[in-house]
């Protein structure tokens, strides 16, 4: 009966909640394993910082010959399985190029502003991200970015959206925050302005996908400075790099 | 809602979740946002084989306890600073004042794999010892035994008295 009340506290059924009833070592032992099991859930909801402020330093702390192990830990089970891999993403890429090129400019818009409400503490950041934090997210999407062109890069994230991880980058201006979406592979035909839900943005094709460029209404940010933010970024972004 | 699909806001509101489970799965942060990113992109291809709106949640935990075991389960990557991992996954955990949840989280992290994985995946994803069973390839009855052995364990780190008698 210890073993069932050991390995799962909070089960019950009518055999064992009748044992409990004249078996006074049982029903402490499942008492302190409650009590035990309470502490084990706060422990596994572990709060996780975005990537910024966490795995990069746990990256970074790692020995470089086991980052590589790791980094092409996938890659060691054999060709088949490499091809599999890459005919996947490949199909997931044309799948999605499809899918999505159909969809509105607006749409795209939209889903930009929705996504911000997903990360509101994104705008309130202020120290530099470590930059093998930043390379990390842009790894993921195949993405290089010139930092210095950018500017000052106080957010980056991999982000999921529609349909696959984009780098979500705050950067800072002298006129306060700018959010930009490194959207590889996005068909936007040509650059589009936007105003939705208290955002001004723009979204501005590149070879190889889109950027979209956002900041807050309330901010000191005008038309002309998003637009000048977004070019800095569009020279700083090379969507060549392998993903 | 023109641009972002439900299932979409859905995932992107799971994936803390998601990474949490992986990351006490994996012991890596690195290893644990491979795992979510592969998970969730089988996610969204599979979603037309979801049909219950309400198990979505331990749909997306076994595909990503799938891609872990997928990936790394043959590649035990040693994590060289687990006392490192556990303070700078929150800043706030470096000063906490509970000692004895810190020292509960390294020891979880310390658990044998073949102990810890059902523990995460009972308290953590709220399988039953049933569902851990099938998804583990193992009799109810190997599993109801890690998992006491696990509580067994930690119940030693957080000083209450080991169950006498009829423990396996």
């Amino acid at each position: 009966m210890q073993l069932q009340i050991g390995a799962d506290p909070q089960a019950s059924n009518d055999a064992l909640e009748a044992h409990l009833l004249a078996c006074a070592r049982c029903t402490a032992f499942r008492r302190e394993t409650r009590a035990l099991d309470g502490q084990i859930r706060r422990a596994l909801e572990l709060p996780l910082e975005p990537l910024r402020s966490a795995s990069n330093v746990v990256e970074l702390r790692r020995p470089a010959a086991e980052s590589a192990q790791i980094a092409t830990a996938p890659r060691r089970e054999g060709r088949p399985r490499a091809w599999a891999l890459a005919a996947s993403v490949a199909l997931a890429v044309t799948i999605g190029l499809v899918f999505w090129s159909t969809q509105s400019q607006p749409a795209l818009a939209t889903a930009v502003v929705e996504h911000m409400a997903l990360e509101p503490d994104s705008w309130n950041q202020h120290a530099p991200v470590p930059q093998s934090a930043l390379d990390l997210v842009l790894r993921r999407s195949g993405v290089r970015l010139d930092r210095a062109t950018a500017g000052e890069v106080v957010y980056a994230y991999s982000c999921w959206f529609r349909g696959r991880y984009v780098p979500h980058l705050v950067v800072q201006t002298s006129g306060g925050p700018v959010t930009v979406l490194v959207l590889r592979d996005e068909a936007v035909t040509r650059e589009q302005r936007f105003e939705e839900s208290g955002y001004t943005g723009l979204l501005l094709p590149v070879q190889g996908g889109a950027l979209a460029v956002l900041a807050r209404e309330q901010s000191a940010i005008d038309a002309a400075a998003l637009n000048e933010a977004a070019q800095r970024v569009l020279q700083a972004v090379d969507f060549d790099a392998p993903s | 809602m023109a641009g972002v699909s439900p299932f979409e806001h859905t995932l992107a509101s799971l994936r803390p979740e998601l990474l949490r489970f992986a990351l006490w799965l994996a012991r890596d942060r690195q290893t644990a946002e491979d795992v979510v990113q592969e998970a969730m992109l089988r996610a969204w291809k599979a979603q037309g084989e979801l049909t219950k709106p309400e198990a979505l949640r331990p749909w997306l935990l076994t595909i990503v306890r799938r891609e872990h075991a997928r990936l790394y389960e043959r590649k035990r990557h040693p994590t060289t600073d687990i006392d490192g991992l556990i303070s700078l996954e929150d800043p706030a955990l470096a000063a906490s004042e509970d000692q004895q949840l810190d020292e509960l989280r390294a020891a979880i992290l310390r658990l044998p794999d073949d102990y810890r994985e059902p523990l995460v995946m009972q308290v953590l994803g709220g399988f039953s010892t049933q569902e851990i069973a099938t998804e583990m390839n193992l009799t109810q009855q190997a599993v109801l035994t890690r998992l006491f052995r696990a509580r067994g364990k930690l119940r030693e780190i957080c000083g209450v008295a080991a169950a006498a008698g009829d423990a396996p």
